[in-house]
């Protein structure tokens, strides 16, 4: 019999080395996302901005008022929607689903609408109104796969069409309200202009709250991952977890949502990239997510920026550019294009 | 041990397992036998407490099943389900997380839990894949940390549905061969094979299953005397005497 090293635990992959890697790589999107744009602004002048020295500045202006707004607005949409995708697909053990697909994301954005159109002046009430459409939506596709026990593919669909009922209801709402979303275009594709501090705090909470529970959490998603019945055989109560995971994960791209509209593939893609990267033991995975999902929005949207300067494209087009054909690679590459 | 009282079982429809007493015990590898959908994958899941009886009780150690905690039971029962999902994570892991039921908040596991996943590994003679990830193991090498995984559950009942299924004609000697070790050190082996000449080398003793109820428990010598097997099968079975003991085959 081979001998290994005893002291040590065999694991997959040098996970603490991936997760350095991502943090070094995050940080150095949010510096580039704060220093390039139409205006040049030096890296010196950050500090110095933040501590409020610049405030009669041009360049102490775009820092505190745009780029440090939508640097963390990145950051804090990317993350809160690839850990939301990470825990949805491992809650449903379906690589398919994905907050903008089985409807999460547009059911978010339905009760976004309908709450800035009822409430235009309320910030504060549109992440939990946010968290309600993204609970309906995850709710309706978990009691499609429970009642029917449902395939992949057939949950997938399932979610498309609970999905596009939402939209459509979005598109309902616009149409009955059409001062009820800012930037229409910017909300149905996403997209993080015009952000403000305010409307970011609110949703932070949440994702932190969120983010917190969710790691506490990640050793019950360890064992939940083994399969239903495997779980619940070492003692595991699966559907109370599965619900609240659900909720967990609801919050996170309610929250998303709620200030960067309906951002598509982060939920998909970044799961999937990390999966791959660190394996899919839960904690080095939600944290393998959480800054991949930052860095990939963060880059895309600095992307939306430079490309065509001074003109601006919503990130939510670079991400689908970007996303949708690697996403196909991916798949072709990994199983032949079999969805495993 | 383990006592089964008039169990009655099914899925909101008609009842798949009706009236079925068992008593499960110390030291012996029983095999549940029956044509498809008699009831045995259902009766394991009562026992190991995955679906809840429409009647009867199961006592675990004199006590009522229903009045422990999903995680006192899994401390007593072990169960290996026909289907697993397989994660990309490695076989260590995989053993590790057998030692769940041991762990209270926040689950990290204790060096204990490590050596006896380790020791576990090195049972079921698979220490030396501890380190691959279990997605790129065979259909051999998986039920080896599958087996390593309940070993690591280190609880007195073993239940395993279908657990030789996809595996070629060694492995299925090996795992039954180790599932009479493990009877040998003590612990109540349960299994559901299909295959009925295997199940009568190794069983300590059957029970026989027809359309949800139990006909007939026994050695697998007085099985095939009475008949029984041959009735619910439908198909005559012979057998010879070896060296090794009798060895059971059809015409």
């Amino acid at each position: 019999m081979k001998s290994l090293r005893t002291s040590s635990t065999p694991e997959l992959r040098p996970v603490g080395r991936v997760l350095a890697g991502l943090l070094l790589l995050t940080l150095l999107s949010a510096l580039l996302s704060i220093c390039l744009g139409s205006t040049f602004v030096s890296p010196s002048l950050i500090p110095q901005a933040l501590l409020g020295q610049l405030s009669g500045t041009v360049e102490g202006q775009i820092i505190q008022f745009v780029r440090l707004p939508r640097t963390c607005g990145c950051l804090l949409a990317g993350a809160a929607l690839a850990v939301s995708g990470a825990v949805i697909q491992s809650v449903l053990n379906n690589p398919l689903a994905a907050p903008n697909i089985i409807g999460v994301n547009s059911g978010a954005g339905l009760m976004v609408v309908l709450c800035s159109a009822l409430f235009p002046q309320s910030v504060t009430l549109t992440p939990l109104a946010a968290f309600l459409g993204a609970f309906l939506g995850v709710l309706l596709v978990l009691l499609i796969a429970e009642r029917t026990g449902a395939s992949r593919i057939t949950l997938a669909l399932a979610g498309v069409a609970v999905s596009n009922i939402f939209s459509a209801g979005i598109d309902a709402l616009v149409t009955f309200f059409p001062d009820a979303v800012l930037s229409y275009t910017d909300f149905r594709i996403g997209g993080l202009s015009n952000l403000s501090m305010d409307r970011i705090v609110p949703a932070f909470w949440v994702v932190l709250v969120s983010l917190i529970l969710l790691i506490s959490l990640s050793g019950e998603m360890d064992i939940l991952a083994l399969g239903r019945e495997t779980a619940q055989s070492l003692g595991l109560p699966v559907k109370p977890l599965r619900l609240v995971l659900l909720a967990l994960a609801a919050a996170l791209a309610g929250a998303a949502v709620s200030f960067a509209g309906l951002l598509g593939f982060v939920g998909l893609i970044v799961p999937h990239i990390m999966r791959r990267t660190v394996g899919e033991d839960s904690l080095p995975l939600l944290l393998a997510c959480a800054l991949g999902g930052a860095c990939l929005l963060t880059l895309c949207d600095l992307l939306s920026r430079v490309l065509f300067a001074p003109y601006e494209i919503p990130v939510g087009i670079v991400l689908s550019l970007a996303g949708g054909p690697f996403f196909i690679w991916l798949l072709l590459r990994q199983r032949g294009g079999r969805i495993s | 041990m383990i006592q089964l009282e008039h169990i009655s079982a099914g899925y909101g429809g008609p009842l798949v397992v009706q009236d079925v007493s068992l008593d499960l015990k110390a030291g012996e590898v029983l095999v549940l036998l029956g044509p498809n959908g008699c009831g045995k994958s259902t009766l394991l899941k009562v026992i190991a407490g995955l679906q809840p009886p429409a009647g009867g009780q199961v006592l675990v150690d004199g006590q009522p099943a229903a009045r422990l905690t999903r995680r006192q039971l899994a401390q007593k029962v072990t169960y290996l389900p026909q289907s697993r999902s397989v994660p990309n994570i490695t076989a260590y892991r995989m053993v590790l997380h057998g030692r769940f039921p041991y762990l209270s908040y926040p689950r990290r596991y204790r060096p204990e839990d490590h050596a006896a996943a380790r020791r576990a590994l090195e049972q079921a003679d698979a220490w030396e894949l501890a380190r691959l990830p279990v997605q790129t193991l065979s259909g051999g090498q998986r039920q080896k940390v599958y087996l390593a995984m309940a070993l690591a559950q280190d609880t007195q009942t073993i239940l395993m549905d279908e657990p030789t299924t996809y595996l070629d004609i060694q492995h299925q000697l090996d795992l039954l061969a180790f599932s009479q070790a493990l009877a040998r050190e003590g612990r109540a082996v349960v299994l559901v094979l299909h295959d009925l000449c295997l199940a009568l080398r190794f069983a300590h003793r059957g029970a026989v299953m027809e359309e949800g109820r139990l006909l007939q428990t026994g050695t697998p010598e007085e099985l095939f005397s009475s008949g029984i097997l041959a009735e619910t099968f439908r198909t005559p079975l012979n057998r010879i005497r070896t060296e090794g003991g009798w060895r059971y085959y059809y015409d």
